[in-house]
Formats: C-alpha cells, structure tokens, sequence
C-alpha cells in the first residue's frame, strides 16, 4: 500500500502519506457508512490538517483503504460534532477553536455566476 | 400569480377574481359561477410589486432586507477582528473560499495535509445519516 487517502478518494488527488514526516496511524480499524448507501473503511491516523492559516498539528482521521460507491473527491472533512466522528477524534474545526480569538464561524452562500461558499472563520487578531 | 392572495385565497378561481378586482378600476362581483362557465385559456396581468412593498405582509423580512442584514453583519465582524495595522499577525477574519459541485449539491475546500503539506479537494459535509463504528 503505497498511498493512504485521508478519507476516501476516488480520483487522482491522494494523500502520499509515506512523504509526511508527521503521519502517524495505528492499526484501529474504521468505517463510515452514509445515507446515500456510499461507505469507506480504513485506519484511524493522525497528522497535520490545515485550511487556510488554521492548523490542527495532530488531527485524527480516518485513512481509507477501500471506498464503497463514488466519491469523486479525495477526501472529506466534517463539520459535524464530536458525537459524528467515526473515528473517536476531534472534528478539526473544534480543534482549531483555541486559535480563534472569538468562537464564531460563518458560511455565506455567496451569490455569483459559478456559485460558491465562504467559509470565514474569526482567528486572532 | 396568486402568491399576494395567499393567506385568503384557497384556489385559483378565487385567486382570479382577486386578480380582476385589482386591475379593474371598480371591482368586479365575486361569481364563482360566471369563471366555471368560461373554457379556454385566461390570462391577466400580473405585476412586479414595487420596491417599498417589498416587505412581505406578515412581516417577515424580504429576501433584499435580508441580503442587507447579513453584508452589514458581515462589516461588523471585519471590523471588530480585522487589524490592519500590523500586516505581519494574523488577520482577524479568514474567509476560506469553497467551491460548489452539481448546482449546490456539494462543496468543496482545499485542506493541507501532511509534512510537507499537501493539498488536497476535500468535500465539506456538516451531516452524516448512518455511523457504524469497528
């Protein structure tokens, strides 16, 4: 197994996890199984995750070895609960929590010709 | 067409003759029986209603009032955490822009990962239906 995807991966974007000083996984099984029928299995791992200038040093994740169904994405990241986690961890944005100046996040459904989100979080000032 | 009508108005033949009264400058007897007798297709106009109706009858705030509303509470948040005197500590407010995929459907961020870090296109997901944990 030359590569481990963060969460599952359907397509050529893949996390290289034998390149990453700071990987680190442990033989704990997990699997995540979803409404829609799709479904992954792999290992519970750590390393760092960032978005934008937030980073979680020592993130846990599932690393998926097997996906059931089409993702097309090469990961997913949670923005659910601890209680939602699969893999036991901290969801990553209540791990960067600390780095907030005040616990606020927002999502603006941003109106535009290609629609997007914004995502904007309050860090230190 | 008869959305203005709604709270009163149970069907489109009401929503008819409600159409007709506004549009006539006398309005019509309300005869249900007159409009069940016509056949073909009936048409009236229909009218964009004007800015400052916009506010919707039972109060609740219009889709402009609202759009107001977020940008100025967006302002508040940049100026309460933005400091731009000192350019090298971290910006108050980060907005991580994401992409959306089959109309909405899904949404896309780009996360590091790794040391060196990587990056990769992971959907974001809020929601999860079923768990089942080994």
């Amino acid at each position: 197994m030359s590569e481990v995807q963060p969460i599952f991966d359907n397509s050529q974007a893949a996390f290289l996890f034998n390149r990453s000083s700071t990987f680190s996984a442990t033989t704990r099984p997990a699997s995540v199984t979803y409404g829609d029928g799709t479904a992954i299995d792999g290992i519970i791992a750590t390393d760092v995750v960032s978005l934008g200038t937030f980073s979680s040093p020592q993130q846990t994740f599932i690393a998926a070895e097997s996906e059931t169904g089409i993702f097309d994405v090469a990961g997913l990241i949670g923005l659910g609960w601890t209680s939602l986690a699969s893999s036991g961890g901290t969801p990553w944005w209540l791990n960067v929590l600390s780095q907030f100046e005040s616990p606020e996040i927002s999502f603006s459904l941003a109106e535009s010709v290609h629609p997007s989100l914004l995502f904007a979080f309050v860090g230190p000032g | 067409m008869i959305l203005p009508f709604g709270h009163n108005s149970a069907s489109l033949t009401v929503g008819f003759l409600l159409a007709a009264q506004l549009v006539s400058a006398t309005p019509m007897p309300a005869r249900k029986d007159s409009v069940q007798k016509r056949s073909g297709p009936v048409s009236f106009p229909i009218y964009r209603r004007s800015q400052n109706l916009e506010r919707r009858e039972n109060g609740s705030p219009s889709p402009k009032e609202l759009r107001v509303k977020r940008d100025a509470a967006i302002d508040r948040i940049v100026r309460r955490y933005y400091s731009p005197r000192s350019n090298k500590r971290k910006r108050g407010v980060e907005t991580i822009p994401v992409s959306s995929f089959q109309e909405d459907n899904l949404y896309y961020a780009t996360i590091k990962i790794g040391t060196p870090p990587q990056a990769l296109d992971v959907q974001v997901r809020a929601i999860r239906d079923v768990t089942q944990v080994n």
